[in-house]
């Protein structure tokens, strides 16, 4: 029980700490881009490298966060029945559609595991751009992220397991987390 | 296997699956992520799969997403700048003498606060907390007042800029712009038509909307100090949506600049703090993770659907309804509105767009209208029962005399006010196309 314990508090604790440091990069995303309107504005030229930094910033801030999402239990469900299940049913159906994500989640990490060894050998880089930005990390992260969320599931299958046989499950361990906001985001 | 099944019964699988584990409950990226891994695995086998990642990196490349975060960052700065304060004291000395005038005032800040943010929920809750209470003392009407907020909080999807149109753009491959630009004639006329229809309710039955007491009216120049109020939104609308429709800026540089206008806005009413920004900041990259999860695994299925050859089959399904291209946009209208009664609007964007579009295409509708319509659509879906997301924010912030029934009681008269809008813009589509077709037009 404790080598489980330790390997959740790993997780949640290495996804907790990716989303508490890349939040922040809204603020790069911002002053890039503004940086960009001004230059144009005042100089006439746009700075060349500035919308090829958005977008590699923004595609690292955009997936890695699956984990952290999920150890909030913020992916987005309909919660018609399931809120009016009972914690144990809760967590036995979860149990039996976890298929669906773990199917999901195996395929993208190896795709994307093959996708960023290809990229690796050849030190993949953007030749349409006018610096030559290297696109090889941006692909590796695409495997890190899908590890931190399929590593989160398995946290979350072993919670909804305890929870099945009785057991207690420290919510600070295991999820839903709060990290202090309790209030739900929506578009 | 796949030999074993006839594209009609395999259709009926892929939709019946995916209705039933969204109804278990399944987070929805889940579900059409890992239907779509079945479902590429019975079409192509396993080499298939390379799809799934490529589909990811795709998304990373796309630059019209970054839009996304900027503007829910805007949007979050905002909610929390005291702008909305400041103009529901403006709203209050210059409209409460007439009657229902505070609730006319309340759906005009909504309409105010969708031009400078993309996103719904925010007008909900921050009207609910403080034009709601006002109301109610003043003697206002509970179900005038709920309805009110309840029809303009969901405009801030409607009314440029909205996280949905960008992700609608993004998808049906039409110009955010012009969809921006699409949006406002709508909006307006769903505002008219809602300030019309409370305006006039409450002059034929004045106990609904009692006009303010004199003192309470406030003289002219306090009339005209509140008037600061509406400088910041002004500036910040004028310069987002002004950068935009003028060709200066492309629309995610107008987010950036969207953003710099609320952290002034917040610092001028020195209501700006590092835990406001660190907020903002932390919610902004869960709802942006939340969406470009759904658009991934969404780009995944609708690969899925395509390959499975089930476009041709919807298709021919779609013809036997009678009525034409009308029937045919009615029935899209109407399962929208039953999928808005339980998924949220990006989930069902996503999912009913890899099947409407070739419809809308067969028919000659315009993309750009058709993307009004289904705005509208998710707006009217959010706002009624049993469902709809404003209810619950509504529920969350409403003082306790305020029943859930009431709430749902509310939103009557004002879904058919904007059934009637939506008909509206079926029948006249320059009120949509008008202002994107003179902005664009060179293009």
């Amino acid at each position: 029980m404790h080598a489980i314990t330790l390997f959740a508090r790993t997780v949640t604790g290495i996804n907790l700490t990716i989303a508490r440091v890349l939040n922040w990069a809204v603020l790069a995303l911002f002053a890039l881009l503004l940086w960009d309107v001004i230059m144009r504005y005042l100089t006439d030229s746009p700075v060349q490298w500035s919308a090829q930094a958005s977008r590699l910033i923004f595609g690292v801030y955009a997936i890695l966060g699956g984990g952290y999402v999920l150890a909030r239990r913020e992916h987005v469900n309909v919660d018609l029945f399931y809120a009016n299940f009972s914690r144990k049913r809760q967590a036995l159906v979860d149990i039996i559609t976890s298929i669906l994500f773990f199917l999901m989640l195996t395929v993208l990490l190896i795709e994307s595991w093959s996708l960023a060894s290809d990229s690796v050998k050849r030190w993949e880089v953007d030749h349409l751009a006018i610096w030559k930005a290297p696109l090889w990390p941006s692909k590796c992260l695409i495997v890190v992220a899908a590890a931190l969320l399929l590593a989160q599931g398995i946290v979350k299958l072993i919670a909804d397991i305890r929870i099945l046989l009785g057991l207690p499950v420290d919510e600070e361990v295991f999820g839903p987390i709060k990290d202090g906001d309790t209030e739900s985001v929506d578009v | 296997m796949y030999d074993l099944l006839s594209i009609e019964v395999l259709t009926l699988l892929f939709f019946g699956l995916l209705f039933l584990f969204i109804m278990l409950g399944v987070p929805l990226t889940f579900v059409l992520g890992g239907l779509s891994v079945i479902f590429i695995y019975f079409e192509m086998g396993p080499v298939g799969f390379y799809l799934v990642a490529s589909k990811m990196w795709d998304l990373m490349e796309t630059s019209s997403l970054i839009a996304i975060p900027l503007y829910v960052f805007m949007a979050m700065v905002l909610e929390r700048s005291g702008v909305a304060h400041d103009l529901y004291r403006m709203m209050h000395l210059w409209w409460g003498g007439l009657r229902g005038g505070l609730a006319i005032g309340t759906v005009l800040i909504c309409t105010i606060f969708a031009a400078m943010s993309g996103i719904s929920g925010a007008a909900v809750v921050t009207m609910g907390t403080i034009a709601l209470p006002q109301m109610l003392d003043r003697g206002y009407d509970k179900r005038l007042a709920l309805g009110a907020i309840n029809a303009g909080g969901g405009w801030g999807i409607l009314i440029p800029p909205s996280i949905l149109m960008v992700i609608y753009a993004l998808i049906t491959e039409v110009s955010v712009g012009k969809l921006f630009a699409a949006g406002v004639g709508p909006g307006l006329l769903l505002f008219t038509l809602v300030s019309l229809y409370i305006g006039i309710r409450c002059w034929i039955q004045p106990e609904l909307g009692p006009a303010l007491p004199q003192e309470e009216r406030g003289n002219w120049s306090e009339k005209m100090g509140a008037l600061y109020a509406v400088i910041l939104p002004v500036m910040i609308i004028f310069m987002v949506l002004g950068a935009i429709f003028s060709g200066l800026a492309t629309v995610t540089e107008a987010a950036a600049v969207g953003v710099l206008g609320a952290l002034i806005a917040s610092a001028v009413n020195r209501k700006l703090s590092f835990t406001l920004i660190r907020t903002a900041s932390m919610r902004t990259f869960r709802l942006t993770t939340i969406i470009t999860w759904i658009v991934f695994a969404a780009h995944a299925y609708s690969t899925a659907y395509t390959a499975m050859g089930a476009e041709g089959f919807i298709n021919g399904l779609v013809q036997q309804i009678p009525g034409g291209k009308w029937g045919a946009l009615a029935f899209m209208m109407f399962v929208l509105f039953l999928l808005g009664m339980v998924l949220d609007p990006v989930g069902i964007m996503l999912i009913t767009l890899p099947v409407f579009l070739p419809l809308v295409n067969a028919h000659g509708f315009d993309p750009i209208w058709f993307g009004i319509l289904f705005v509208v659509m998710m707006e009217i879906s959010y706002m009624t029962p049993p469902f709809g997301f404003n209810l619950f924010y509504l529920r969350s912030v409403a003082p306790p005399e305020v029943t859930m029934k009431d709430i749902y009681w509310s939103v009557g008269p004002y879904t058919i006010v904007e059934l009637s809008g939506l008909f509206l813009i079926v029948l006249f589509p320059a009120i949509a196309l008008w202002l994107p077709n003179l902005l664009f037009s060179g293009g």
